[in-house]
């Protein structure tokens, strides 16, 4: 722990020393989001737990040079958990935040008159959709938080060389090439997969070196009765599948991760009817398994994603989600010698690539409300997936001055815990709450 | 008879001289005195509430006329910090078009349309002005009635009460009516007063201070106070320039890179 600690401080400092470097550059604009959190686990099954304490800064410089004509963008994310929790081990999390992930955005941004390029690490979003939107391909994610919607390390920007291309005020063509992608970020302590005897070990690598170049094209169109995206994305999966060398529970293995290409074809729009909003994102996803007969690989798969963005009654903001995905050939892999073994293994792989059936579907309720002229923000997520288990995650927000906040929330999940040892977030039901400060 | 058709006709020429107005008129005038064809400024939004805490909000504000029909509007949010970054594009129109905005949200880097000025209750950054409040009133949905002039706040005043032409539409709008005082000298809309669904006084939009731009007008003060709450909001717009905006302002290209 104190030479984690330790080779975590110099690398601050490292990036402090280059940050304090870079503030000649005449920073014209400078953004800071630090907050204080802490999570309690409160599971009935598993009673009280501390989960996580968590210190976290991002800064953030920018500015314009005329002389050269480009914009550049220089950020940092920085956590540590300073407070151990329950039992003395960060059971799937860091001491700090690995060094790989402290620098941020950071790139250079040339404009001119019809076509911007970019070149440096920076976050890129496909697609209308704001929860799980089929195309929003580009970044690894962080799998293993407590909230399902931690906006503050949830996805880690990739370098990237971008071609913006504006043939009109309402096109844009966007070319983006990712020399090297990021695996998500999964649970670091290996898993046992008890019913086969075998232990899931996953890469800690930072970049998927094995597998480079990926590439993204988009067209899109802002126009006066919708907005449109086309979309096609040739790249290296950050989800791993797993190289099961067999399948036999008699035999100890270790299962590893590996990362694949995929193909992303993708559609989106986006219009008004009325007082509300419609937008769809259909993605059909091609990856190497078409034909489902490897165990550990991703199906390919079909996706629509349908949201309706409207007010409700009372002033209240909703957005509904659905999503409804199909899953080619699923369930085609070979039983082997071992059938028994064989099904635990697709069951736990197939919850992990969230194919668990050859349909899912499930809705996603968003309602919003602000109460003291917006200083008292308050919204309840609901995640509905045809069946009794309710996923509800109230938000509360206080505005204490123009920059400082205080925020709570949990996530609960009604029913008992799923019993899928694979599965990324194993801390089960949670509240937050959260002092944070922006400038 | 014929003397008693004089009298009568002599009373109404006396009230209603053969020069008077129509509402529709009137609107259009005022609406000729606001298509500057490129303004921008400082926006400074201050939220007062009835004990007196003061919020601040500052935006970048580009507003452009294309055409007869449209007007584009582009914000760029500066402060509070949690909004730092946000812009907010607007193309209006006048002609029975439906409104388009899109909101930039830098925190997830995404562009969104949205349709929140449709909603009675779609306050404009918590403040007192709705986000159809900031936009251009399209008429074409609404009842119109001149109402007799006054002197209104120190001015001579013509008077005009609008209303949705169906319930849905007025609480599509929020408002059961308003009613708006154009001064006669220059047709500048300096006070309205909305009215709920009820009829009860709900807001009163008063101009404080205006720029004299001949032949335009542009408001540089306005106050909008809830009658009803006591919450004020008081909308300054500072280090005003007339200079041509370029037609790329107002598109999501800018909307996202500035």
């Amino acid at each position: 722990m104190y030479r984690s600690l330790q080779r975590n401080v110099l690398r601050t400092g490292v990036l402090v020393v280059f940050l304090c470097a870079a503030l000649p550059l005449s920073a014209q604009e400078f953004r800071f989001v630090s907050f204080l959190d802490y999570y309690g686990g409160i599971e009935p099954e598993e009673g009280y737990q501390n989960l996580r304490t968590r210190l976290f800064m991002r800064p953030r410089f920018s500015g314009f040079n005329a002389a050269l004509n480009f914009e550049w963008v220089l950020s940092a994310a920085l956590w540590v958990q300073p407070l151990l929790p329950d039992g003395g081990t960060y059971e799937g999390g860091t001491y700090a935040i690995d060094s790989w992930d402290i620098l941020h955005e950071a790139y250079l941004l040339f404009p001119f008159k019809k076509f911007d390029l970019s070149l440096g690490q920076k976050i890129v979003t496909y697609g209308f959709a704001d929860v799980s939107g089929p195309l929003n391909a580009l970044h690894s994610t962080n799998r293993t938080p407590l909230s399902l919607d931690d906006g503050y390390d949830g996805r880690r920007p990739d370098p990237l060389v971008q071609l913006r291309f504006y043939p009109s005020f309402e096109d844009t063509i966007e070319l983006t090439y990712v020399p090297l992608t990021r695996p998500d970020r999964e649970r670091s302590e290996p898993v046992d997969l008890p019913d086969t005897n075998d232990t899931v070990v996953w890469s800690d690598d930072p970049y998927l070196t094995d597998n480079p170049h990926s590439l993204f094209l988009n067209y899109n169109r802002y126009g006066l009765k919708a907005d449109w995206q086309l979309f096609y994305g040739w790249y290296t999966e950050h989800t791993p599948d797993f190289e099961v060398s067999q399948i036999n529970s008699a035999i100890a293995t270790d299962i590893e991760p590996v990362y694949h290409k995929k193909h992303t074809f993708g559609a989106a729009y986006s219009t008004r009817l009325g007082n509300k909003t419609l937008s769809q994102d259909f993605a059909f996803n091609l990856t190497n398994d078409l034909s489902g007969k490897d165990i550990g690989a991703q199906n390919s798969d079909l996706t629509v994603n349908t949201q309706l963005l409207t007010n409700l009654p009372g002033d209240i903001l909703g957005q509904f989600s659905l999503i409804y995905a199909y899953f080619f050939n699923h369930n085609g892999h070979s039983s082997g010698g071992d059938p028994e073994a064989a099904e635990y293994l697709a069951e736990e792989i197939q919850s992990f690539h969230t194919q668990p059936l050859q349909h899912i579907a499930f809705l996603v309720g968003h309602f919003e409300k602000s109460f003291l002229r917006e200083r008292l923000k308050t919204q309840l997520n609901i995640g509905f997936f045809f069946s009794p288990e309710l996923y509800l995650a109230p938000r509360l927000a206080y505005s204490l001055s123009d920059y400082w906040s205080l925020e709570s929330g949990a996530d609960i999940t009604l029913g008992p815990p799923p019993d899928v040892d694979l599965r990324r977030n194993p801390w089960n039901d949670n509240f937050y709450v959260r002092l944070l400060y922006r400038y | 008879m014929r003397t008693f058709f004089t009298i009568v006709l002599l009373l109404l020429i006396s009230v209603f001289p053969l020069t008077a107005q129509r509402a529709e008129e009137i609107i259009a005038n005022n609406a000729k005195t606001l298509e500057i064809p490129s303004i921008q400024g400082s926006f400074n939004l201050e939220l007062i509430s009835r004990k007196g805490d003061v919020r601040k909000i500052e935006a970048r504000a580009f507003q452009k006329h294309v055409g007869d029909a449209q007007n584009n509007r582009l914000f760029i949010f500066d402060f509070p910090p949690t909004v730092r970054g946000t812009g907010l594009l607007l193309h209006s129109y006048n002609d029975g078009r439906e409104n388009n905005m899109w909101i930039y949200l830098p925190v997830v880097r995404r562009i969104k349309r949205i349709a929140l000025e449709s909603s009675g209750g779609g306050y404009f950054m918590g403040s007192d002005f709705t986000y159809r409040d900031l936009i251009n009133n399209d008429y074409s949905n609404m009842e119109l009635e001149r109402l007799p002039d006054e002197r209104v706040d120190g001015q001579d005043s013509y008077v005009i009460k609008a209303w949705g032409k169906t319930a849905e539409i007025r609480q599509e709008h929020g408002y059961g009516h308003i009613i708006t005082y154009y001064r006669k000298d220059n047709y500048m809309v300096h006070r309205r007063n909305f009215f709920d669904l009820n009829g009860d006084l709900l807001k009163v939009y008063k101009v404080e201070d205006f720029l004299d731009l001949d032949p335009y007008i542009y408001p540089t003060k306005i106050s909008m106070t809830n009658e009803q709450t006591g919450h004020r909001s008081v909308l300054q717009i500072e280090d005003v320039s007339t200079e041509e905006i370029p037609d790329r302002y107002f598109t999501t290209r800018y909307l996202q890179t500035n």
